[in-house]
């Protein structure tokens, strides 16, 4: 009730902040203040919301639908907090809050620039349309308005349950670090559109910059921490699968890394204002479209991590939201088309603004690409052309070629100078880094890759680090947050590295060993040690460490992977995590796949009405007849124990049979079934009823299982067997160390634009470039019509491409 | 026109046909069990298990083996290169890529929901 009431209030408070913001249009001051009035009740109500619902799941309050779908009694104060976001109406939640409190720091930021009222116009807009979301998924339904048929006021006594692969530490990281980075995407968006509208078309790029180089390093952290994730305890077996789901956050990432390098063009020379638009306006469409495809339904049949149809009212608002902004840009754009300055720019091929323009190209080729491949599933029948899917390999012949150009285009534009350089010099300079790339990538030659494209893109990585490293090296102490850009170069070129070991040269097998067993696979032994009972005290569970020791060369590692039955599932299956051997220079990955009883005494299983060969005689028969529940009793003194017959004909030749009774005796208690041997016919061979299993929904139809031993031999105990998927994952590593340099990189980028830092900065490179600069402005004003002029070469074909990529967004 | 241009256009062309070629030849359809029986080619089929059949895990060959049934309520044994995958039981629809080899699906992977994606049916309420 509280809550449901907090999302209509929010709502309109939204509204209202949206309207009165954009009616000041930056001329009110007074309406600037009720606007930022409002939008603080908006983030208020969303902070309440969010606590609203944190304490109905920390209080165990199961009349929520959603407390009672996604928790239970026994999760850790963790991993209950992450229930918050474990599904489709708390990840709502989740990214409004983010988007609100971002808009909270955003405003004296924009303020203090003259945008405020623009800026957080639009930016509350957003919130209008996640708000509006909230009104049909929100976590505050009660269970009898979810579910037909359940009284109002029932609350049961424990939840569904936090699915078991879901229980991890990872599960309070990356979802947030993911939302936060979607959630900071509309900022460039709101800022691009709040220049247009302003009609100030520079200014708000230097302002954005910090904004989206934060929103584009958490955004892409967030991605891989999943990848990571996944890898380590999902066991997905890599980091990365071309999901659609996954492609599509991927997506407005790949943008936002285009949108960094051109506005950093921007910053130099003044030039690419419109693509810069473009790209801020397509960076934030995608994130919509990547929620889109997420939550409503439309790739079922294609994601492994869609949700489930959201209804008819949420798909169209989701779809909505999509159009809604993207029209809102375009037009924006379309409108101002002709005004928006063209600064004429005279660069040749062998110039930075040059290289860094097709670089951009290449980057959204990239994403044309994977968007492509990622909506086919919802273009063909656009098409007339039958449903499908794109097979995933495609993304990797793509992405292999494009990213070998990147990254010697980076390598080598690193030495290039602004506005033309001589290539000469350029060479030479990069002369001991080519030398030196070139013996490298000799040595993976001698390793044995023998495929030309992957020695190139080794090479080229091997390059685009050397030269990034050498500059590090040069700005260190003088401009450390220089380093930033040449230090995600490196850890781009590492994460690509390990993406190429781990993809193209990994190697698995399957090993089926018992407790206390060995094998030997990839030149290692494999020991599993023991299976030990972990987690005892929770009584939903049955979860079991495996213990396995890999040796080499008495070399000696530990893995604990993990097999985990859960209530969750009803205990059919078990849950699986794997257990990782961590190498420098690769990694072992053990997964359990399958596990089974057997035994090696020899056995059957049957059900009434069927017959099998007796295993010691294949002559014989024996055919089950039915149980005797008649005649089941509890010994005297042992009411625990329940004594079973099961009736059986055994026939010993062609038409001719008997009948008898075989008991077994259940202890209730602990499990243990005892059979009383039966000896067939004064023979040696001996048979046993040794087990029950129950069929639930039809008694009659339950099994029995029979073990068969020679007279005198001991009772044979059954084992439990493991299969182990065994990965060697080479150079894995380099994926996380590079993720990591990447990401560093961009935040020591921030401080290089913080708003203070940024004048200083520009003043000093105006020193360097006055005459540039100048000449850039005065073309602007000299030519303000730019599409006959020839010359802007590289801001030519960046604007062809990002148009492209807009054509796409619409077709989308 | 110059040269820059009529170079730029070439190359948009080239890639535009290679782009249309190589999507074209990736694509992989969904259909049903009776197509695909048909057409021999590989194809995803959306369907859900069967679990009145056998099912069993070949732990030499590591195949899991089970019987699925279409949208159009074919059913048909499926043979599948790996483990029974987590969330299996579970998954209220599974998508299954692969071809018929004789009368018997081979499926070369098998899609089943991300864990977070599940929202409860309220069907243990009910019963409870």
């Amino acid at each position: 009730m509280i809550g449901q009431f907090l999302v209509y209030i929010t709502l309109a408070l939204s509204v209202g902040s949206t309207v009165v913001y954009l009616i000041s249009a930056n001329k009110n001051e007074k309406l600037n203040k009720a606007g930022s009035y409002l939008y603080n009740g908006v983030t208020l109500g969303l902070i309440l919301m969010s606590l609203f619902l944190l304490s109905i799941i920390l209080s165990h309050d199961y009349q929520y639908t959603y407390v009672y779908d996604y928790s239970s009694n026994e999760l850790p104060l963790s991993l209950l907090i992450s229930t918050f976001w474990a599904g489709q109406h708390g990840s709502f939640l989740l990214w409004a809050i983010f988007v609100a409190v971002i808009g909270y720091f955003l405003m004296p930021y924009a303020r203090k620039f003259g945008y405020e009222s623009y800026v957080m116009g639009f930016y509350s807009l957003i919130l209008v349309f996640i708000l509006l979301l909230m009104i049909f998924k929100n976590p505050f339904h009660f269970l009898w308005e979810s579910y037909e048929g359940v009284e109002v006021g029932f609350t049961p006594k424990n939840g569904h349950g936090l699915n078991p692969i879901l229980q991890n530490y990872w599960m309070a990281i990356h979802p947030p670090i993911l939302f936060l980075g979607y959630a900071a995407m509309s900022v460039p968006f709101v800022f691009g559109l709040a220049g247009l509208f302003k009609r100030d078309y520079r200014q708000w790029i230097d302002i954005a910059i910090p904004w989206t180089l934060f929103a584009t390093a958490t955004l892409g952290l967030g991605i891989m921490i999943g990848g990571f994730w996944a890898y380590e305890t999902l066991g997905w077996g890599g980091f990365w699968g071309w999901d659609p789901v996954e492609n599509s956050s991927l997506l407005p990432w790949i943008v936002a890394v285009a949108l960094v390098h051109t506005m950093f063009v921007y910053r130099k020379n003044g030039g690419l204002i419109k693509t810069n638009f473009s790209l801020a306006v397509i960076s934030f469409v995608l994130v919509l479209y990547a929620t889109f495809l997420t939550r409503s339904g439309i790739l079922a049949g294609s994601s492994v991590h869609t949700f489930a149809d959201p209804g008819m009212t949420v798909y169209l608002i989701l779809l909505l939201f999509i159009v809604a902004f993207l029209l809102l840009g375009l037009f924006a754009l379309l409108f101002r088309l002709k005004e928006i300055p063209n600064p004429k720019m005279n660069f040749s091929f062998t110039s930075k603004e040059f290289a860094l323009s097709f670089g951009t190209i290449g980057i959204l080729l990239s994403g044309l690409i994977i968007i492509i491949g990622t909506s086919w599933p919802i273009l063909g029948p656009w098409f007339g052309q039958p449903k499908a899917a794109i097979d995933t390999s495609l993304y990797d012949q793509w992405n292999l070629p494009i990213w070998i150009v990147l990254l010697f285009v980076n390598a080598l534009s690193l030495f290039f100078r602004w506005k033309s350089s001589d290539i000469k010099t350029v060479l030479v300079k990069s002369l001991p880094a080519i030398l030196i790339s070139i013996a490298l990538t000799a040595v993976s030659v001698i390793m044995g890759v023998g495929n030309f494209l992957f020695l190139l893109l080794i090479f080229t990585a091997w390059l685009s680090m050397i030269i990034n490293t050498q500059l590090i090296i040069k700005h260190f102490a003088k401009n450390f947050a220089k380093t930033g850009a040449y230090l995600s170069h490196v850890g781009l070129a590492l994460l690509l590295l390990g993406a190429l070991g781990s993809g193209a040269f990994s190697e698995s097998t399957q090993l089926t060993l018992k407790e206390g067993e060995q094998t030997e696979a990839f030149g290692y032994t494999f020991f599993f040690l023991k299976k030990e009972r972990i987690e005892k005290e929770l009584t939903d569970r049955e979860k079991y460490q495996l213990t396995l020791m890999i040796e080499k060369d008495g070399e000696k590692n530990i893995v604990k992977p993990v097999a985990y039955w859960s209530d969750f599932n009803k205990r059919e299956v078990p849950y699986m995590q794997p257990g990782i051997s961590r190498f420098l220079t690769k990694d072992i990955y053990v997964e359990p796949k399958d596990v089974r009883s057997t035994s090696n005494a020899m056995s059957i299983v049957l059900s009434k009405g069927h017959k099998h060969r007796i295993p010691l005689n294949y002559s014989v028969n024996m055919a089950m007849l039915g149980f005797d529940m008649a005649h089941s009793t509890s010994p005297e003194g042992e009411p625990n124990h329940i004594r079973m017959g099961c009736i059986i004909r055994f026939e010993p030749h062609e038409g001719e049979s008997f009948v008898d009774t075989l008991y077994i005796s259940l202890d209730m208690l602990s499990g243990c079934n005892h059979p009383e041997w039966y000896t067939y016919l004064n023979t040696v061979i001996e048979i046993g009823f040794k087990e029950f299993i129950p069929n639930k929904e039809n008694m009659a139809q339950s099994q029995a299982v029979f073990y068969f031993r020679e007279k005198g031999q001991p009772e044979p105990e059954p084992v439990t067997v493991f299969t182990f998927r065994v990965i060697i994952e080479p150079y894995i590593n380099l994926v996380w160390i590079g993720t990591i340099i990447l990401f560093a990189g961009f935040f020591i980028a921030m401080g290089k634009y913080t708003p203070g830092g940024q004048k200083k900065k520009k003043k000093k490179k105006k020193g360097n470039d006055t005459s540039q600069q100048i000449i850039s402005d005065t073309a602007a004003q000299a030519s303000p019509d730019r599409a006959t002029d020839g010359s802007g070469t590289g801001e030519n074909s960046g604007d062809a491409k990002a148009g492209d990529g807009q054509n796409e967004e619409d077709r989308a | 026109m110059k040269p820059r241009y009529i170079v730029g256009s070439i190359i948009g062309v080239l890639f535009l046909i290679l782009a249309i070629y190589s999507f074209d030849s990736s694509k992989i359809e969904y259909t049903d069990f009776l197509e695909a029986r048909e057409t021999g080619k590989t194809v995803q089929v959306i369907g859900s298990w069967v679990k009145e059949h056998d099912y069993d895990y070949d732990v030499e060959n590591n195949q899991f083996i089970f019987y699925m049934e279409d949208e159009e309520s074919n059913v048909t044994k499926i043979i599948f290169d790996g483990g029974k995958p987590n969330n299996f039981d579970i998954a209220p629809e599974l998508v299954i890529k692969g071809k018929f080899n004789g009368d018997v699906f081979r499926a070369s992977e098998i899609l089943t929901k991300c864990p977070s994606k599940y929202e409860g049916d309220g069907e243990e309420l009910k019963s409870s």
